[in-house]
Order: structure tokens, then C-alpha cells, then sequence
């Protein structure tokens, strides 16, 4: 059972990492090296932008607006969106509101946010704390509402008061929805990091992209996707294993 | 022991009278659901209802409950008007209404723990319970582990665990299988006469109203009235003898059958006229 089920796991995706890797490396080498660089020349430059410490650098500074902007989003967003869903006059209220503002694109406040936080870190911190919040807010408060019926009914006539619903009915059924919103939510951190980086202050990973454009260098631009996208996979993993851990229940965890 | 209070009814009607909207909006035109209930229900009584669907039982029973209220008239248990839920009655599901998330023990425990029951006495109370309708293997089960039947045994240890004199049953052996049907309406039998509770049961299964009642209402269809209630003196346990082979549940049955078909001819009549 156990080897049936782990081993395509494992070479299925090692698989079509090679295949990608090769394709990209077969690729890039016929390419203008000015517009695109193949996997090998990339893993150079990796190492030398590694042995000067600019990508470490560039890294932390990134990861640091993401975790903790996103941290915020998460202890904000979460208790926010079950009052939003449970309180139904001011979710009624406010949901408008969220909705435009979940629906504006990201650079057009770009302006805006110069003028209130400058263009340092806390202007990062609140490009990626407020997106991700709304997205999970959003998503918490849809979640609670959509609670079924006949068990917020069980839990009447069994005189369960508010606290006591949103504890054992609401918050339990929202869990699905408040795991997409948390889905969401990260999408959102990082792409609001990265605006962040290239469009107020040209620093962290968002930065390394911005530079490398202008020095013509793709290697160095494709250094910093990578490591992008390796944070991503590694937020969205943490997110499987917390929703397999919160939905035991269901059965299909195992 | 039932003391002097014996003679309050468990449950007094008095007047129930119900309307719904046919949409959200306010000058909406209305349906009559229910049209001027009178019933008395005795303490200890098993009394079931039964109509044609779309008569209004299960609304009957979501107002006894509290849940919904009526447009006019009354709710009295055990002589007091009650106008929300309450510690005297518990409801049993037709659709079982467990939280997916809880296990057979924390489903059974909710009531009590809503009720701020200390941890220790309300898991006691639980397993006294999930023991009496043959759990006890399964407590750390989670519901989807188990079958339709296992289910309503914990819908109905959790209504047990609250201690209420009034058990509120709506179809609750409907989304079962014949067979398990048949055990479970036998076990019911068995932990009524041992809890002595107030029984109220919608059921849409002739057999099933005539073989656990005490007294069977028959609705009429809607606006939904009380066309009789008929008394089944059919000598307990039922489940010591064959109840349907019996001569006097024939009789019942038969007189039950012909009234609800009259209704439904009278129905089929109307909508192709």
C-alpha cells in the first residue's frame, strides 16, 4: 500500500523536473543570452551573486516584509472575516467595500502608498499585510456564512448562544474557505512584496529582478524567480499540511 | 415518580396557526401551513403524526420545538408557555444533523457542554448514553465512519444526554434502510419504556406510526389540521410478539390507510380539474 501510493509521488515530479530543467536548458541555449539565460548559466550566476552575499541580502529583506506582513494578514484577517461572517449587518456593511477594494489592481494605490508610508519597509509591509488580509477576510467571512443550515439549527434548539455557534458550528464549516482564503491571501503577499520591491524601493528579490533588467542580465533576474517561486511552493506546502491537520475528519486526510 | 404534576399535559396546543411567504418580499401573498392546532399530549404519551406530505408536520414540529414560532397561538410544556428552545425538549433529526467535525463522544457531549456542564460529569452522562443505544465501540468514531442507523443512534443518545423529559423526533428513521429501520424502532420502544419520556414522532410510514404509538395524529393536507387522533391499544413491549400480524393493527391500519388515500384522491382530483 505504502510503496504503491509514495512512489509515483516522488518520481512522477522528479520526472518532470528533469524534463522541465532540460527543456529550459535546450531552450535557453538557443536564445539571444541577452534576453534569456539557460538553467546552467543561471546556477553560475547563482553562486557568484551568493559568494558576494547579495542574494542572501536580497532574500531577507524580502522574506521578512512577506512573513511578517503576512503574519499580520493571517491574526487580522482571520478574526475579522468570522465577526464579518456571524454579525451579518456589518458584514452587510462592509462588504462592498472589500469587494472593490479585493478587485482594484495592486499598482494603481502604488502612488498612494508613497504618500502615507513613504517608500521604505513599512510601505512593503502594508502593500502585503492589506491585500492578504482582505483576501482572507474575504474568504473567512464567506466561509461562515455558508454554514449549514440544519446544523446552526441543531445548535439552537440545543440553546447554543452566539459564541458558543461560532465555536462549534461556524468556524469548524468555514475551515475550507478560510484555508482558500489563506491560499489567496499568500498569492497576494507575494506579488504585493515584490511590487514593493520594484516599484517603491529598489531592494530584496524584487529588486534583484529590477537591476538585472537594467544591467541586461537574465541569469541574475532568473535567480531571483527562482528563489520567488521556491518561497511560493513552500508557503502553499505549509498550507496542505495545516488543512490535512484541521480536516481529520473528513477521512480523506490519510 | 411522577408526581402530582402528572396530570399537566407534557405539551399543550392551543390554537397553532402558521403562514409562510411565498418569496422574501414583504407584500409577498402568503400560504396557510398550518390552520388552528389543538392537541394534548400527556406525559410519558407516544404519540406519532402522520399526513400526507406537504401537510405541515414537520413545521408542527419545529414550533413545538420552538424553532420557528407560530403566527397566532400557543406552546405550553408542562404548563408554560415557551416561546424559544428549551431544557425540557430535545430534538432528534431527520437528517441526523451530527457535526461532521466531532466525534460520536463530542457530538453526544454538545448539548452538555453548551450547558457549561463541568468536562467530567458531561462525559459521563455521554457514555451512559452512547452505552445505552450500543455505541460504546465507536466513541472516538468520527460520523462518517459510520453507517445511516449508527448515525441516528448518536442523533438520539445526544438527545438523551440532555435529560429532557421531551423527545422531538422528526422522520427520524426516514433516511434509513428497511431492515435497520425495523431494529431501531424496536430499540426506540425499549429506551421509551425505560426513560419513560414524552415521545412526539413524524413519520410518513403507516406501519411505523401505528407499530410505536400510543396515539397516531392524522394530519389532512393543506392548510394543515388535525383530521383524528386514534388510539392503538396494542398490548407492549410490541417487540416480544409480532405487532403486525396482530388484529387490532390491522384495523388501525387499514382505517389510517383509507383516510390518507381519500386525501390523496381528493388532492389528484383538484390538480387535474
Amino acid at each position: 500500500m505504502l510503496a504503491t501510493i509514495s512512489k509515483p509521488r516522488v518520481l512522477l515530479p522528479l520526472l518532470s523536473l528533469v524534463v522541465v530543467v532540460g527543456g529550459w536548458e535546450l531552450v535557453g541555449r538557443s536564445i539571444n543570452p541577452l534576453l534569456f539565460a539557460p538553467p546552467s548559466v543561471v546556477a553560475q550566476q547563482f553562486a557568484e551573486l551568493l559568494a558576494t552575499g547579495e542574494l542572501q541580502r536580497a532574500a531577507t529583506i524580502t522574506v521578512q516584509a512577506l512573513f511578517l506582513g503576512y503574519a499580520l494578514a493571517v491574526v487580522a484577517g482571520i478574526p475579522f472575516g468570522i465577526v464579518m461572517g456571524a454579525w451579518e449587518r456589518f458584514g452587510d456593511i462592509l462588504q462592498p467595500y472589500l469587494y472593490a477594494i479585493f478587485s482594484t489592481p495592486r499598482v494603481v494605490v502604488v502612488p498612494l502608498i508613497i504618500v502615507w508610508f513613504g517608500i521604505g519597509f513599512e510601505a512593503r509591509l502594508f502593500l502585503v499585510f492589506f491585500w492578504s488580509a482582505i483576501a482572507i477576510s474575504v474568504n473567512t467571512a464567506q466561509g461562515v456564512r455558508h454554514a449549514r443550515p440544519d446544523l446552526v439549527e441543531v445548535a439552537r434548539s440545543y440553546r447554543a448562544n452566539r459564541v458558543q455557534m461560532a465555536r462549534h458550528v461556524l468556524i469548524p464549516g468555514a475551515i475550507p474557505f478560510v484555508v482558500a482564503g489563506l491560499r489567496i491571501g499568500a498569492e497576494r503577499a507575494i506579488v504585493g512584496v515584490i511590487i514593493g520591491e520594484m516599484f517603491l524601493q529598489i531592494v530584496g528579490l524584487g529588486g534583484v529582478i529590477q537591476k538585472g533588467s537594467e544591467e541586461l542580465l537574465p541569469a541574475k533576474m532568473l535567480c531571483a524567480v527562482v528563489i520567488i517561486a521556491t518561497l511560493g511552493t513552500i508557503i502553499v506546502t505549509l498550507l496542505d499540511t495545516f488543512e490535512k491537520r484541521f480536516q481529520n475528519w473528513k477521512g480523506d486526510a490519510a | 415518580m411522577k408526581d402530582a404534576t402528572v396530570d399537566v399535559p407534557a405539551i399543550e396546543l392551543r390554537g397553532i396557526r402558521k403562514t409562510f411567504a411565498l418569496s422574501d418580499d414583504e407584500n409577498a401573498q402568503r400560504v396557510l401551513a398550518l390552520d388552528g392546532i389543538d392537541l394534548s399530549i400527556r406525559q410519558g404519551e407516544f404519540l406519532t403524526i402522520i399526513g400526507p406530505s406537504g401537510c405541515g408536520k414537520t413545521t408542527l414540529l419545529r414550533i413545538i420545538a420552538s424553532l420557528i414560532l407560530p403566527d397566532d397561538g400557543e406552546v405550553m410544556v408542562e404548563g408554560e408557555t415557551v416561546r424559544e428552545p428549551g431544557l425540557k425538549r430535545a430534538m432528534v433529526f431527520q437528517t441526523f444533523g451530527l457535526f461532521p467535525w466531532k466525534t460520536v463522544i463530542d457530538n453526544v457531549m454538545f448539548p452538555l457542554q453548551v450547558r457549561n456542564e463541568p468536562a467530567e460529569t458531561a462525559r459521563e452522562t455521554a457514555m451512559h448514553h452512547i452505552r445505552q443505544v450500543g455505541l460504546d465501540r465507536f466513541v472516538d468514531a468520527y460520523p462518517h465512519q459510520l453507517s445511516g442507523g449508527m448515525q441516528q443512534r448518536v442523533g438520539l443518545a445526544r438527545a438523551l444526554s440532555t435529560g429532557a423529559d421531551i423527545l422531538l423526533m422528526d422522520e427520524p428513521f426516514g433516511a434509513i434502510d428497511a431492515q435497520t429501520r425495523e431494529l431501531m424502532q424496536e430499540e426506540l420502544m425499549r429506551i421509551w419504556q425505560e426513560e419513560q419520556k414524552t415521545v412526539v414522532f413524524i413519520t410518513h410510514d403507516l406501519d411505523e406510526a401505528v407499530l410505536l404509538a400510543d396515539r397516531v395524529l392524522l394530519m389532512s393536507r393543506g392548510p394543515g389540521r388535525v383530521r383524528e387522533t386514534i388510539p392503538v391499544e396494542l398490548p407492549r413491549p410490541r417487540f416480544d410478539y409480532d405487532v403486525r400480524g396482530h388484529e387490532g393493527f390491522a384495523k388501525v391500519r387499514g382505517h389510517l390507510w383509507q383516510a390518507l388515500r381519500n386525501d390523496l384522491v381528493e388532492q389528484r382530483a383538484e390538480e387535474t380539474s
